[in-house]
């Protein structure tokens, strides 16, 4: 029974359907379509990122440049549309700009060895400031008036369910199959479990590195492109700050900071309940500035949970070295 | 039969890291003295030639209302600063910096706002910052959890706090004496920009030459051997992050006092501007070097050279891009050093 | 009789001034198990990193399958269809069993589709033919470190290799593992691989090989078929040797006055360490000696503090502990030196100057700042007490060579006489000159009165200065040697579990 408890994913999915029960009862709102629309929408959006950083996770490395990633390749499709291409075209280009992007960051990790963090963090960096620099030649509202067939990616329905949550569950299924079924996808496992002896077998590491992180950024440029196309604008604000919620999200799904753990399922379901806590807010009237509180008592409890357990298996284990 | 010299499962076919003979060779030497030299001096070098830039290019530059506000800047950081390099010294980071400096600072100012003594809601400031720092200490050292993935953690919630209490002041100004603080002149100048000439000196002897602050370089360089020569590794590395979440919230209370107002954007993306600073100082993410002087140094570059290339005509927004671009240019340079120091 | 699959020519390897293998000549008949044999420091493991391309020889020839090789890289050495277990372990552990057995996924489809279900009947059934039994669907997390051992074990014979190499396998198993892994072995040797087999431990060797080489001082001093060998000859053939005493070979030996300085009694860590009792007299050096995985660094790192006990008590001079941690015993008069000072003991980045500083701090402050005068006397003295040629500022340690490295780690522990010495591996990758110096201050440590526990995997360096001997294996103490009884013979012996 305790060994249940373990897996974070688990208790995750217990949460999320304890807490969904909970709203549905306490709360008119909840259990309303437009409700339903709106945690259908953040669950495709950030599901999407979170399948490219679970991805990483399970490789043992993480991008905080997600965000920044969304929110350019976002304004670069809302230019591209403005420029009257057509929409197909803009779309691909967004996305195929962000995975360039997660590309470098890619180079910077895998070949350059530099740290995730910092490697991320100046690359989050560099790409807000050009967002920023993009949105001052715009008024506040940022991008808007595009083309009705484009809006209709965020804002159509098909049997019942967004388009966009569609090709969410598209993607993560093939992501799911790909870590599953595939030997290559096996190999972010490897590479996260034991990365010494990963390459010692001779797994080609830098190329696996390197395609996680291109596949993060082409995640989350489809997020970036989906969300544009929902509200209907694009501005400066777009996936700021949503690095950390994503990550957070993974962790709780069952990633771990020190590679080698993780599933579609875990971000999924980690992501839901991202969703569900951040839809509380809104439905209990709690001020926003909680949020932030929320958010990092849940990364911090995650994070002493898993050393919690790390520490007491440790114990039982040889090389108990201080 | 001879006398085998060399355990052949212990040798190692390396020989560019070690020398084989039993001395040393003078390239080497060079080399190290040459990189060392870069790390302490570098940054003041560049800073200088960049003053000179841009007081040459630029007359509004050299003005002595600029010059001095980019002074005052600097020595209200200065603590952060310090806190934050006394850590990375050690080999840890605390991403939270930042917030603490924002919760501080809106709590020194709320409780004085709110008819509280100033004194009292600076000192609860300080003690705030005293708290999360031995929080993150605490877990960092004992559950021996990853000091990014946790201060992020710690960061995010600090800053909701900060929100909350910056939201309560509902755009209000500070009570008078609080804002104050920040104001008191010394000498015609702002107290603090003498205060931080005298506390540079004072931590570049102390630091240099104090028993207790050489630990901090041992503890970074290889912790076990520090273990093994009998230093208390455990209590320093905790009373590190415990004095740079206090000397944090100091920053903050000075940086509250003088914007007056609680602003929810105060103190956000500090810790990434601190760790450019260090990490183009002369510090290292791998531990066992820094100076504070030079994070100071090249914290005041990173303000000059923002100040500077505002007069060129290059939007604020453009600098995040080029700051981003220096660290990760830095830390690439400081990774491959590491790589073949070995 | 076929030719040889594998053959080493006159293959050497130097490292600086010194032979690790010399002149190495002999070879390997397909479909037999080879083994190699030797102590520590012998050259086996160079001639197997030759093998697995790891380290190229500095003369000599490798041929392999008639044809001259050159083995660049590793990659080349598994192309050639070697397939060597290391040391280190190379598990996965979040991974299940059956895809650390096969991490190459060989039964996928065409575009790289796994059959769960065949991988893991593959995988059952290479288990359960070593005699294995486990749910191989299971994390290899799961698994204790022996069984993780055969794991990898598999991994290496399934990959279809030509030339199998094993280093030291048996030395994290228990006995019933070692058995599944010896079955394993012969089973193997049925199917026609050839089996290359690193090992100390003498019975294992003589129930396994066809033929055996003798490695002694990086030459080969024998490669004979095993037909009607006994444990004795093949201890007589590893260390029979004529010590050349480099240094006074009439030098007496320290007897302990009596007064124990140190003693452990009932210690337990989480390793192997288990149940350990000693005592240590006063003015005595007393050896340590254990081979690969006997335990020997584990007990060392679990009497200073640096490993975590399950149980066990500390005796310094008077004082009875339970609790203890480094900075305890160093007040208390215990000194350690670290087995590896790559890892641990010295501060490589820094220079001469700032690693004398780090262990005297405290001594060398007049009010919390460094007393820079007392550093440079320290310095300067140490530099000249312990001969170490090093500039002591502005040159990193790291630069240094291992027998001034070496000399200066110890000068941090011997600023006076310590009560107590644990000293490991003092002379690790040390020139023939340092490492008389170095004897020759222990020596001085102990006829000062202090006492010295020397861990150490060098046979001759344990014979030629300890009084009395402990023999380690299995994280144990197996056997005690005093005075004339300590000879290169009996502790190998006991050591490498050759009852004799």
């Amino acid at each position: 029974m305790l060994a249940w408890f373990q897996s974070s994913r688990e208790v995750a999915f217990l949460l999320t359907v304890v807490g969904a029960a909970t709203m549905a009862l306490t709360n008119r709102y909840f259990a309303t379509a437009s409700n339903f629309d709106s945690l259908q929408t953040i669950l495709a959006v950030n599901g999407m990122i979170a399948l490219g950083m679970m991805v990483l996770l399970i490789a043992g490395f993480f991008d905080l440049s997600v965000g920044s990633t969304m929110g350019l390749a976002g304004i670069v499709c809302a230019m591209l549309l403005h420029a009257d291409l057509p929409i197909p075209l803009a779309v691909a280009a967004a996305v195929l700009f962000g995975a360039t992007f997660g590309l470098v960051n890619g180079v910077l990790v895998a070949i350059m060895g530099i740290n995730p963090l910092v490697a991320t963090l100046g690359t989050m960096f560099v790409g807000r400031g050009i967002i920023e620099a993009i949105a001052t030649t715009q008024t506040l509202t940022g991008f808007t008036g595009f083309p009705k067939s484009f809006t209709q990616l965020g804002n159509a329905k098909a049997g019942g369910l967004y388009f966009m949550l569609w090709i969410f569950l598209a993607i993560a299924i093939v992501t799911h199959v790909a870590l599953n079924r595939f030997a290559w996808g096996r190999q972010f496992f490897f590479l996260g479990s034991n990365p010494n002896a990963a390459h010692s077998f001779g797994f080609s590491t830098r190329r696996i590195i390197s395609v996680a992180y291109a596949l993060a950024g082409a995640l989350a440029a489809s997020a970036g492109v989906l969300t544009v196309a929902r509200a209907e604008t694009a501005n400066r604000y777009l996936g700021a700050g949503i690095e950390l919620e994503i990550i957070v999200a993974c962790l709780i799904g069952g990633a771990s900071t020190s590679g080698g753990r993780g599933s579609v399922a875990g971000a999924i379901v980690g992501t839901m309940l991202m969703a569900l806590i951040r839809n509380s807010f809104v439905l209990y009237e709690l001020d926003t500035q909680w949020q932030s509180v929320i958010l990092g008592g849940v990364l911090i409890g995650a994070v002493v949970w898993e050393a919690a357990i790390r520490l007491a298996r440790n114990k039982a284990n040889p090389n108990g070295v201080m | 039969m001879s006398w085998r010299v060399l355990p052949e499962h212990l040798a190692d076919d390396k020989p560019r890291l070690r020398s084989d003979k039993l001395g040393y060779t003078r390239a080497m030497d060079a080399g190290y003295f040459l990189t060392s030299l870069a790390r302490s001096y570098g940054i003041i070098f560049v800073t200088l030639v960049t003053f000179v830039v841009f007081s040459v290019s630029r007359k509004a530059f050299l003005s002595p209302e600029n010059i001095y506000g980019l002074f005052y800047g600097v020595s209200l950081d200065l603590y952060a600063i310090t806190g934050f390099t006394l850590l990375i010294i050690m080999g840890e980071i605390d991403l939270s910096v930042g917030s603490v400096y924002a919760l501080s600072g809106t709590t020194a100012g709320y409780l004085a706002t709110r008819g509280f003594p100033t004194e009292f809601g600076v000192l609860i400031g300080i003690v705030i910052g005293f708290a999360v720092g031995a929080g993150n200490g605490l877990l960092v050292v004992k559950l021996k959890i990853n000091s990014i993935i946790l201060t992020i953690g710690t960061l995010l919630t600090v800053r909701g706090l900060s929100d909350v209490v910056a939201a309560t002041m509902a755009g209000n100004r500070y009570a008078e004496g609080f804002r104050a603080i920040a104001r008191a002149r010394f000498l015609s100048l702002n107290w603090t920009v003498p205060a931080m000439f005298l506390v540079v000196l004072v931590l570049e002897f102390v630091l240099s030459r104090s028993t207790s602050a050489r630990v901090l370089y041992y503890i970074g360089n290889n912790r076990k051997s520090a273990l093994i020569h009998g230093m208390r590794t455990d209590a320093t590395r905790i009373g590190a992050f415990v004095l740079s979440g206090g000397l944090a919230a100091l920053s903050g209370v000075l940086v509250a006092s003088r914007i007056t107002i609680a602003d929810v954007d105060m103190g956000r993306h500090l810790e990434f501007t601190i760790l450019t600073a260090a990490v183009i100082g002369g510090a290292s993410l791998f531990g066992g070097r820094g100076r504070v002087v030079n994070s100071v140094v090249a914290y005041l570059f990173l303000a000059m050279l923002v100040n500077g290339l505002i007069m060129f005509g290059i939007e604020p927004v453009f600098q995040q891009v080029i700051v981003g671009v220096i660290l990760v240019a830095v830390v690439a340079a400081d990774t491959q050093l590491n790589k073949e120091a070995g | 009789m076929a030719n040889p699959i594998l053959e080493f020519v006159g293959v050497s390897k130097k490292y600086g001034g010194n032979f690790a293998l010399q002149d190495v000549s002999f070879d390997v008949r397909p479909g037999e198990i080879h083994a190699i044999l030797g102590e520590n420091g012998a050259g086996k493991s160079t001639l197997v990193k030759i093998v697995s391309g790891q380290v190229q020889p500095s003369a000599g020839t490798l041929m392999f399958k008639g044809t001259r090789v050159t083995v660049h890289t590793p990659a080349r050495s598994r192309q050639m269809g070697v397939a060597m277990v290391q040391q280190e372990l190379s598990v996965f552990d979040h991974l299940s069993i059956a895809e650390n057995v096969f991490p190459d996924h060989r039964f996928a489809g065409s575009a790289g589709l796994i059959n769960w279900n065949l991988l893991y009947r593959a995988a059952q059934g290479a288990c359960e033919a070593a005699g294995f039994s486990a749910d191989v669907r299971a994390p290899a997390s799961a698994l204790s470190p022996g069984r993780k051992q055969l794991v990898e074990i598999l991994r290496c014979v399934h990959s279809n290799p030509s030339v199998l190499v094993l280093d030291e396998p048996t030395s994290g198993l228990n006995t019933h593992e070692t058995a599944m892994l010896v079955s394993l072995l012969l089973s193997l040797r049925d199917r026609g691989v050839t089996v290359l087999y690193i090992s100390h431990r003498i019975p294992e060797v003589l129930a396994l090989s066809n033929r055996i080489t003798i490695l002694r001082d990086g030459r080969k001093r024998a490669t004979v078929e095993n037909d009607g060998l006994t444990e004795s000859s093949l201890v007589q053939m590893m260390v029979g040797r004529d010590l050349v005493s480099l240094y006074d070979p009439t030098a007496t030996k320290q007897n302990g006055s009596g007064a124990a300085s140190l003693a452990v009694e009932g210690l337990s860590g989480y390793g192997s360490v288990h149940d350990v009792d000693l005592t240590l007299g006063e003015g005595e050096i007393l050896g340590v000696f254990g081979l690969e995985g006997s335990g020997s660094f584990e007990l060392a790192e679990t009497i200073v503090g640096l490993r975590r006990r399950r149980s066990g008590r500390l005796r310094v001079g008077t004082t009875v502990l339970r609790r203890w941690q480094p900075r305890k015993l160093l007040s208390l008069g215990v000194q350690y030196l670290h087995n590896n000072r790559k890892d641990a003991g010295l501060y490589l980045a820094l220079d001469v100057s700032e690693n004398a500083e780090a262990p005297r701090l405290k001594r060398l402050s007049s009010h919390g700042l460094l007393n820079r005068r007392k550093l440079s006397e320290v310095v300067r003295s140490s530099i000249q007490r312990f001969e170490i040629k090093a500039r002591p500022r502005h040159q990193r340690v790291v630069n240094l060579s291992g027998g001034n490295q070496q000399k200066l780690m110890m000068s941090l522990c011997l600023d006076g006489v310590p009560k107590c010495f644990v000293v490991c591996e003092p002379t690790r990758g040390v020139d023939v000159g340092s490492k008389a110096q170095i004897h020759g201050f222990l020596r001085n440590v102990a006829a000062e009165g202090g006492s010295i526990m020397m861990f150490s995997s060098e046979l001759p360096e344990i014979i030629a200065l300890c009084t009395r001997v402990l023999i380690m294996r299995a994280g144990g103490v197996v056997g005690q040697l005093v005075g004339n009884d300590i000879t290169d013979e009996n502790v190998m012996a006991r050591a490498a579990g050759a009852s004799s």
